[in-house]
């Protein structure tokens, strides 16, 4: 049973992840996974790098700040948050963090709560008791401290809280802020910067803005997925299943539940008509189904009512965007626009 | 406020208890004088006393304290059971979450009502609040990595209490709709919610966000955003600087809250709070679920115009049925006949949606 949640788990999880994979020849050459030589970049001229310490629900996180030459703590410099895809750490995005530097920006690249070198989530492996009279023990107790919890809206709201953190880095300034995602994290910029006006610009790449032909309503939810809810409600624990590309980690089934009730597209209609959209998708993209970006980036892009762009990269599939002529281009527009719109 | 003229006294004190056979939610003469003349004697000024929170638990009527989790925080909640209930029945179930600031305490006895009328009813505490679990972070390093998943360890922790945040108060209430879905004897597909004041709104966003909701009661709701497009609005400056504070050093700045539990909480509360409109899910709750809300004339601490009354006319599709308690204020509804008046329409809500429990 729990293989074959896990089975369903795994590509449910990968949003239409699509018959392609399944058909020979040509599916077998499609890049599906980022390697170290992928994330690999040298350090432009000038650029340097601060590893860092911010909070998240109280939870220690860790990020990594690019800041670019000639950085000065009394200047006031514009400052992008970068967040990971699937399963994915700041690995992959260093290199994005160091592009966007050398453009003139400061880049924060985050861990998300439970990933890369950021901390993991802790709940009691026994009784604790306190009283809302005494707000605030400290104490020593045996606990979990679980890692890899996938959760869109917990992701969210570690991209808000990297935002506060940068504005209060001496030299940046504060109304000048521009978010970046990739993949998973594409659909997040849409509902970060729906729920927090001090995105100015948001960029996402080969972004996963699913939910355009989904109506804003309720659905039942899958008797598998009802099922683990209700034993982690009454257990405090569910199923794991294995998922993800670069590097696949076991998560938690909820995963599925919350990806599943996850649409970054019903957020569009809140972002501010001054917030400066670009969505940049690969042309051959092979895990968003048949539409591939038709229903999502391209279609965001043109829904929204404010600065809004859609760049095609032709001839690449999904993670071919991470590497050579496509992190070029993809890159430097990214960059470009926030320099354009911040 | 409707009143009834003309029958008999007897027929109008038989209509208190046998709502079933009477319209609901009318407020006969005799209950609005009864309300006014105990207005008078009992001001509610700010909260409620605590001899308004008593009641004996009905005869033949069981409870059984439980733990539920909500993301993987360990819960309060008590259950009451009717006296017919037997686990190898099928019996509708509501989840009943507390007010702004408050405990379960104040709200046993709404769920005893419901279960004396034959309802599962489960009273919970949200996180961080009551009898349930707060919040726990670490206090020392992370030795942690991505390749072990699970690390259990002894360790130095921090844990805190009374975080007021509406959405994870949301989340609560629905990982308790898990829990009693569970619950041998609860059918799975006949689940109502009940809240009061603040957890009134959620009454708006349940049903919104969660198909398994199939009905709904709020009392004294709080429905703010009636004239809200949905954009985020620019944060106040002491509440960035605030979020700033928090992000950086791992503790905000804290303030007083509360009405009939006073309480500290985190400044963070005024941002999360201003960011929750429940207004703003009107269109996203189905057809399919009835909505039963009932408020104070005298609500003192919010407009039922812009609120509960905007939401009904708001609401196309789908039924929204309003109650208006005449002569009391916010905190009268919890005791005396206001409270009788709004437990037993609650109670027959639940009932005339839900069916009866076998």
């Amino acid at each position: 049973m729990t293989d074959r949640i896990a089975t369903c788990g795994a590509l449910a999880a990968l949003i239409c992840a699509t018959v392609l994979m399944g058909t020979p020849a040509e599916a077998q050459e499609i890049k599906n996974s980022l390697t170290p030589e992928d994330w690999a970049y040298t350090l432009p001229d000038g650029v340097t790098t601060k590893e860092v310490k911010w909070y998240s629900e109280s939870i220690q996180c860790w990020a990594k700040v690019f800041y670019p030459k000639d950085f000065s703590e009394k200047a006031s410099r514009p400052a992008i948050v970068l967040g990971h895809g699937w399963t994915g750490t700041h690995s992959s995005m260093e290199k994005y963090g160091a592009r966007f530097a050398k453009h003139g920006l400061v880049a924060m690249v985050i861990d998300y709560r439970g990933w890369g070198n950021s901390g993991g989530f802790i709940s009691p492996l026994q009784d604790i008791r306190t009283d809302d009279m005494v707000r605030h023990t400290t104490l020593t107790a045996t606990v979990r401290i679980k890692r890899t919890r996938l959760l869109p809206m917990k992701q969210v709201e570690d991209y808000r809280n990297a935002i506060s953190y940068i504005q209060g880095e001496p030299g940046v300034d504060p109304d000048r802020i521009g978010i970046w995602g990739s993949s998973y994290s594409g659909g997040h910029v849409v509902t970060v910067a729906a729920l927090d006006a001090r995105v100015k610009v948001a960029v996402g790449q080969v972004p996963a803005i699913s939910g355009k032909n989904v109506p804003m309503a309720p659905r039942p939810i899958r008797k598998a997925l009802l099922e683990d809810a209700i034993k982690r409600a009454r257990t405090g624990k569910g199923g794991e299943f294995k998922t993800g590309f670069s590097t696949p980690r076991m998560v938690d089934i909820e995963t599925q539940l919350e990806a599943s009730q996850y649409h970054p597209y019903h957020y569009l209609y809140r972002i501010p008509e001054t917030t400066a959209l670009l969505f940049i998708g690969a042309e051959n993209e092979e895990l968003y189904g048949p539409e591939k970006n038709k229903d999502r980036g391209e279609a965001a892009a043109n829904e929204h009512p404010g600065p809004s762009k859609y760049i095609d990269i032709r001839g690449i599939t999904h993670f071919e965007m991470y590497i050579d002529e496509a992190f070029e281009r993809g890159s430097n527009a990214a960059a470009a626009w926030y320099l354009a719109y911040l | 406020m409707k009143f009834r003229k003309g029958p008999l006294l007897a027929t109008a004190m038989m209509l208190v208890c046998a709502v079933a056979t009477a319209e609901l939610g009318e407020i006969t003469a005799e209950q609005s004088e009864e309300l006014k003349q105990w207005v008078a004697d009992n001001p509610r000024d700010g909260g409620t006393l605590r001899s308004d929170w008593n009641y004996d638990v009905p005869e033949g009527v069981t409870t059984k304290d439980v733990t539920y989790y909500s993301d993987e925080i360990p819960c309060y909640a008590k259950i009451f059971y009717p006296t017919e209930f037997s686990a190898d029945g099928s019996w509708p179930a509501i989840v009943l979450g507390h007010g702004y600031n408050a405990k379960h305490y104040a709200i046993e006895k709404h769920a005893a009502r419901f279960a004396e009328r034959g309802l599962v009813a489960m009273v919970i505490d949200f996180r961080s609040y009551g009898m349930s679990g707060g919040y726990i972070s670490l206090d020392q390093d992370d030795p942690t990595t991505d390749e072990v998943r699970h690390n259990d360890v002894f360790a130095r922790i921090k844990v805190k209490r009374t975080r007021l945040i509406s959405h994870y108060q949301v989340e609560d209430y629905r990982s308790a709709i898990s829990y009693i879905q569970g619950e041998p004897g609860v059918d799975p597909e006949r689940i109502g919610t009940w809240g009061s004041s603040h957890s009134g709104g959620h009454q708006i966003s349940l049903p919104a966000l969660d198909a398994r909701v199939k009905v709904s009661v709020g009392q004294v709701p709080a429905i703010g955003g009636h004239d809200w497009d949905g954009k985020p609005r620019p944060m106040r400056k002491r509440l960035l600087e605030d979020a700033i504070l928090r992000a950086r050093e791992g503790q905000g700045a804290e303030i007083e809250v509360g009405f009939s539990f006073r309480g500290t909480v985190d400044l963070e509360t005024q941002q999360t709070g201003s960011e929750y409109q429940p207004f703003l899910y009107v269109d996203r709750i189905p057809e399919s679920v009835p909505i039963l809300l009932i408020y104070a004339e005298k609500e003192e601490l919010f407009n039922n115009e812009t609120h509960a009354v905007a939401f009904a006319a708001a609401r196309k599709e789908g039924e929204t049925k309003l109650i208006e308690v005449p002569h009391i204020g916010h905190f009268q509804i919890y005791s005396g006949p206001a409270y009788e008046i709004a437990v037993e329409a609650a109670a027959a809500w639940y009932l005339k949606h839900l069916g009866t429990g076998h």
